[in-house]
């Protein structure tokens, strides 16, 4: 007769008070993670290079006036708002914010005064789009978004004039700070790639379309960077790539899991072990930077692609930055993994235990019942029991 | 994260939904109205949604849009063409992100005049030779790739150089266009909007 394996004791069935207790405790957790800012740091720099050249543009072009100033001087509308309130309705008003928004850039960049320089852009930035509503595009709008995060982020903590000046006072500011600004980052760049693939009504976008749409796109002589002729030629190329762009997009939340498979490969699951094996992840990533890189080779969109590219670091875990940071030569990535909250799985000499599987868990806490249990019997002071000082 | 969710349901712009959309969006757009109005003044203020269309539809009608000057023998100069190597007087201004929007045909294309104004302004200012100067969009055909004129034009502007001594008519400022309705959901700007 084969042996049948003992049944593990099931758990104590949990009472939903406690389950819910575990649910918020683990809500509260994720939002509380720390970890090192360089990523939102690097997103900072960045998105403040993308405006900044922007803004160049707009001057290189001399359109200060033209896209700032009411007619006659220019085609914007009507003066409103609070920079109207605050420096009248002169000729002068566009101008004005314009510098502000240049001004607060640079401060955004080097990271002078970093939260008050990041309220300034989206004023000022908010403002000019009043002043020019038609060319205030969705680009701008996603660059607002951004920055109103890292506004409320660690991203001076490194790399910034702010703690350069705090660390030469003493009192440093903490490269490890709260993770959920890069969190939202990543979820904002998620959300806008999978909107943009659910609002896409036309039928080019699909098989009854032909997947036309990129080929139309880049042949539309009010966007095409080149001469149509090639795209002609690479009618089937661009149909592929219609069809892998609308699935990038509309599955592009399943990059959260992705990215959570990966901060935790000491988890079970097949997929997830598939996932993390062939880098998925980053497969995910690199066609997404293609896309842009496309964009931008292909069509003149101006900042879009770059705007967008410049967050994918809010995409690396702590782990891959860390790593990254080693290659640049930093000396402090262990220090900053270990102080990360909870340790990145693999931070050396710092393995968090596994969890113990469901039996072992169930073990331990009836194990832990009795063991109180026993405990609060040999507390009970008895007929015999004597006190702790007269025992023998 | 939720209000952001909410914002970016997927509804089909008001009368635009097809037949089974209908019921649906009737029912989900008030509710999601209720729930934004209280944070309306956030995404007025700072001046952005939560829902994104990236190249929504880009079926096979589009424009190319041309700038012409009129010659004294009366014969009109073309200066500029979309994506025509041949003629490129303004074309890295006028491609510019923030101008091409103000002519990139949409379903509104609330600038489009103020900006015609301003760019035949613009070439009778800079050529003095032309007695007149004109805007206007050439309805185009893509076709897998290829484009063929169709020779219709529309959106047509045109404005002659006033007699001498006369100044250049100027714009009248345009009032700003009033603040869209709470309920209204459509996209910014009605396509494109990278």
């Amino acid at each position: 007769m084969s042996e049948t394996k003992p049944k593990p004791p099931k758990a104590p069935r949990r009472p939903p008070n406690v389950w819910a207790a575990d649910v918020w405790n683990a809500w509260t957790t994720f939002w509380d993670r720390r970890e090192d800012v360089a990523p939102l740091a690097v997103c900072r720099i960045l998105l403040a290079l993308v405006l900044l050249y922007d803004w160049w543009q707009v001057y290189h072009f001399d359109l200060v006036t033209v896209l700032y100033s009411p007619a006659p001087d220019g085609y914007a509308v009507a003066y409103q708002g609070w920079a109207a309130k605050l420096f009248g309705k002169g000729p002068e008003l566009g101008h004005i914010v314009y510098m502000g928004a240049v001004i607060s850039t640079i401060c955004l960049g080097v990271g002078f005064m970093t939260r008050v320089a990041c309220l300034a852009v989206i004023m000022c930035a908010s403002q000019l789009a009043q002043f020019a509503p038609e060319g205030d595009r969705g680009i701008d709008m996603m660059i607002r978004i951004f920055i109103g995060v890292l506004m409320f982020s660690r991203s001076h903590g490194r790399y910034s004039i702010d703690a350069f000046i705090w660390r030469k006072l003493g009192r440093p500011i903490d490269p490890i700070g709260p993770a959920w600004p890069r969190y939202l980052l990543m979820f904002q760049l998620v959300w806008i790639y999978f909107s943009g693939g659910i609002n896409k009504s036309g039928a080019e976008w699909g098989p009854h379309g032909g997947f036309l749409a990129l080929a139309n796109t880049l042949a539309d002589p009010h966007f095409a960077r080149w001469d149509n002729g090639w795209v002609e030629l690479l009618t089937p190329l661009t149909r592929i790539a219609t069809a892998v762009t609308i699935i990038f997009e509309d599955t592009a939340p399943i990059y959260l899991f992705l990215y959570f498979w990966a901060a935790r490969p000491d988890k079970p699951g097949r997929v997830r072990r598939f996932a993390n094996r062939y880098r998925v992840r980053w497969i995910w990533m690199i066609i997404g930077a293609q896309f842009h890189l496309g964009i931008a080779i292909f069509m003149r969109l101006g900042i879009f692609p770059f705007g967008m590219l410049v967050i994918y670091p809010a995409l690396l875990l702590p782990m891959e930055v860390q790593w990254l940071r080693k290659k640049l030569g930093a000396k402090d990535t262990d220090e900053m993994l270990r102080r990360s909250r909870p340790v990145p799985i693999g931070t050396p000499g710092l393995e968090p235990e596994p969890p113990p599987p469901p039996a072992e868990k169930a073990a331990e806490a009836s194990d832990a019942i009795e063991a109180t249990k026993a405990v609060e019997a040999s507390e009970q002071p008895g007929d015999d029991a004597k006190p702790a000082d007269q025992a023998d | 994260m939720f209000l952001a969710a909410v914002d970016g349901l997927p509804l089909p712009s008001k009368g635009k939904e097809r037949g089974w959309q209908k019921p649906i969006a009737a029912a989900v757009r008030p509710v999601q109205q209720t729930i934004l109005k209280p944070f309306k003044f956030v995404t007025k203020w700072a001046r952005f949604h939560q829902r994104w269309a990236l190249f929504q539809a880009v079926g096979v009608k589009q424009w190319r849009m041309e700038i012409c000057g009129r010659k004294p023998d009366g014969e009109w100069q073309i200066i500029y063409r979309a994506n025509d190597t041949r003629y490129e007087t303004y074309k890295d201004m006028l491609e510019f992100r923030k101008v091409r929007a103000s002519w990139n045909p949409t379903d509104t294309m609330s600038g489009y005049s103020k900006f015609a104004n301003w760019i035949m302004n613009k070439v009778l200012k800079d050529f003095p030779e032309f007695t007149a100067a004109r805007v206007r969009m050439e309805k185009v055909r893509l076709d897998r790739g290829a484009v063929s004129d169709t020779g219709e034009y529309s959106h047509v502007q045109v404005r002659e150089r006033p007699k001498a001594g006369a100044a250049i008519p100027t714009m009248v400022p345009v009032k700003p266009p009033p603040p869209p309705p709470d309920d209204d959901d459509s996209l910014s700007n009605g396509e494109a909007i990278p």
